[in-house]
């Protein structure tokens, strides 16, 4: 299950790149054209905005495959190891909540933009692409949630096995 | 419970929480859906909780994986190193030259990382060995590379300031300029620091070799790539010329052409910094999201104008009160880290610093050299740990002793900016009046 998890957060990560990489393009261009030829590329904000929700939502799967939380280890110094893995299983549980609770609210938002077939304003984008990306993102980090959760508490119980998915790359 | 009650309880709930290993993004969204669902029902608070990640993704926050981008392309390609050893000739000679070098490569690398974090480890790895090499004190050399770094988020372009524009819906170009003068008298305090130090203990800081002053110009001449990117992220907003989202776009793009025209930057190094600047991103965004949960839930408690209520009951001066939220950010400092302390505390504080008639964006400046502050002190100095990290056989006691004279270089400045508020204020107004 790590491993189809791993695999699908790091394939939502690439997508994400292709995003960025496309957000760093049209800024160049959009301004190269407006600067050069008084001619910017139409909606270009819109355009950015649309690349802003892969780029933004799609590689939490993987922060939180890897760990890359911040978090504050202050306690874990001081207090025994098995203790200190419940306290990080405890704070994955708390994590796993939130992001559930957060991917099921942004559920009706989303049904409302297909509802009500909202779109942007100039180049007229229907704004469920977008919330898709971003619901996408959250669910997949759910999904990384439960796994991280199920691996800190194989660590506190000591049956962890020593597969750890953590900086898979 | 009176919704000002509420609010204190959810702050020492969230305060809890962080120090019981709760992620932080999802520890204040949690505090903010409960006590928001406490002040105005569970169904509002849903809808708040549903719509804040959509509402997030707005142009102001494309700024942020830009800006991230160029500084990651920055730290992989080797600008750090021409940086230092021109840092370096202009110092050559000196008792005390390569500290301060440290110092002035840092201030110049600060201008295109934007991440305090990626100065020091980056520096970590460049000027301590070569002090080492050179029989510098371990004092000398880790507290100059550690408090070099804290200039990486406030020398403009800073992720932190972007991330308090964001927070205050303050300008992100305003911000910038502000940080020009403190983040430049930070630097001569620092050097000051290091030439105070030689005078006092010249055993820590062995006589540099000269340098040929030809040689000196050359080096000096390979600083052109942060200039020029310099020149685009910062003075091409200045200039009129773009929106920071466009800067940060075009520097980006500026700094892989260079990077990779100087053979320093590969298809895979690219690729690498791309995954970086993504997770990076993925995780401020997941921080932001509970954030603003969380400032939604505190404009619903009135906290802020209960706490001006008190400040009047009590009949507070603007500068103690102040004075008092200093404090209270070098404890938080203490155990929080830079991006905690202002996602958790601007919608507390600033509210109470504008109605006491301090300016937003002097009182950004302010807080970004107090948390800086907290990423050089225990027990969460995170530069520290950074440079620890690769400096294994140097004991954490050391750098702290290291770091130690440095902060009285951020309480100086931190007194100026209190004094003189115009230190922040006279660059954004001279640029936008």
């Amino acid at each position: 299950m790590i491993d189809l998890v791993s695999a699908a957060a790091r394939f939502l990560t690439r997508v994400a790149a292709v995003f960025l990489l496309a957000m760093v393009a049209i800024n160049v261009v959009d301004v190269g054209l407006r600067e050069g030829l008084n001619a910017p590329i139409f909606g270009t904000h819109e355009i950015v905005v649309f690349m802003l929700a892969a780029v933004a939502f799609l590689a939490i799967p993987e922060v939180f495959l890897r760990d890359q939380h911040i978090t504050i280890e202050l306690i874990d110094q001081v207090i025994p190891d098995r203790a200190a893995n419940w306290l990080r299983a405890f704070g994955s549980l708390c994590a796993l909540v939130y992001i559930v609770l957060l991917a099921w609210f942004m559920g009706q938002p989303a049904l409302d933009y297909i509802e009500f077939n909202e779109i942007t304003m100039d180049l007229q984008i229907p704004l469920i692409w977008q919330a898709a990306l971003i619901l996408t993102g959250m669910a997949t980090a759910a999904i990384a949630a439960f796994v991280l959760l199920l691996r800190d508490i194989g660590r506190a119980t000591g049956q962890d096995g020593g597969r750890d998915g953590r900086r898979t790359e | 419970m009176s919704p000002q009650e509420i609010g204190a309880t959810g702050v020492v709930v969230l305060i809890v929480l962080t120090l019981l290993r709760v992620p932080l993004g999802a520890a204040m969204g949690l505090v903010g859906l409960l006590g928001y669902a406490a002040i105005d029902g569970w169904d509002k608070a849903f809808i708040v909780f549903g719509t804040t990640p959509y509402n997030l993704t707005s142009y102001s926050f494309s700024v942020l994986p830009l800006f991230i981008l160029m500084g990651t392309v920055a730290t992989r390609s080797n600008m750090s190193q021409e940086l230092f050893v021109a840092a370096n000739a202009i110092f050559a000679g000196r008792r005390g030259a390569l500290p301060m070098a440290t110092i002035g490569a840092c201030a110049g690398f600060s201008a295109i990382s934007g991440s305090s974090l990626a100065t020091a480890a980056t520096f970590t790895q460049i000027a301590v060995p070569e002090m080492r090499r050179y029989g510098y004190d371990e004092r000398l050399a880790t507290g100059a590379v550690a408090a070099g770094g804290t200039l990486g988020i406030l020398i403009p372009p800073s992720v932190i300031m972007v991330i308090y524009a964001l927070a205050a819906e303050e300008s992100v170009p305003m911000l910038f300029a502000a940080g020009m003068i403190p983040g430049l008298i930070l630097t001569l305090l620092f050097m000051l620091v290091i030439w105070v130090m030689v005078r006092l203990f010249p055993e820590r800081a062995p006589a540099g070799e000269r340098m040929p002053m030809g040689e000196r110009i050359r080096a000096v001449l390979a600083m052109w790539k942060l200039l020029l990117l310099f020149g685009i992220a910062v003075g091409g907003i200045y200039a009129g010329w773009f929106s920071p989202t466009e800067a940060a776009g075009i520097a980006s793009f500026v700094a892989i052409v260079i990077a990779a025209a100087s053979r320093e930057l590969t298809w895979r190094g690219l690729y690498e910094c791309v995954m970086e600047t993504l997770r990076t991103t993925g995780m401020l965004m997941f921080i932001i999201v509970g954030a603003w949960i969380f400032a939604y839930f505190v404009v619903q408690t009135r906290l802020p104008v209960g706490l001006i209520d008190l400040i009047k009951h009590f009949d507070l001066a603007p500068w103690a009160v102040i004075m008092m939220i200093l404090i209270f950010y070098i404890i938080l400092g203490c155990v929080l880290d830079a991006v905690a302390i202002i996602l958790v505390t601007v919608p507390v504080f600033l509210p109470v610093a504008t109605a006491l008639g301090y300016d937003s964006v002097w009182y950004g400046i302010l807080m970004v050299v107090v948390v800086e502050i907290g990423l050089i002190t225990p027990p969460v100095g995170l530069n520290i740990f950074v440079m620890r990290a690769q400096l294994p056989d140097i004991e954490l006691t050391t750098m702290f002793r290291g770091i130690a004279p440095f902060l009285v270089a951020d309480g100086v400045l931190i007194a100026l900016l209190l004094i003189f508020p115009q230190i922040a204020l006279w660059l954004p107004k001279l640029l936008y009046g």
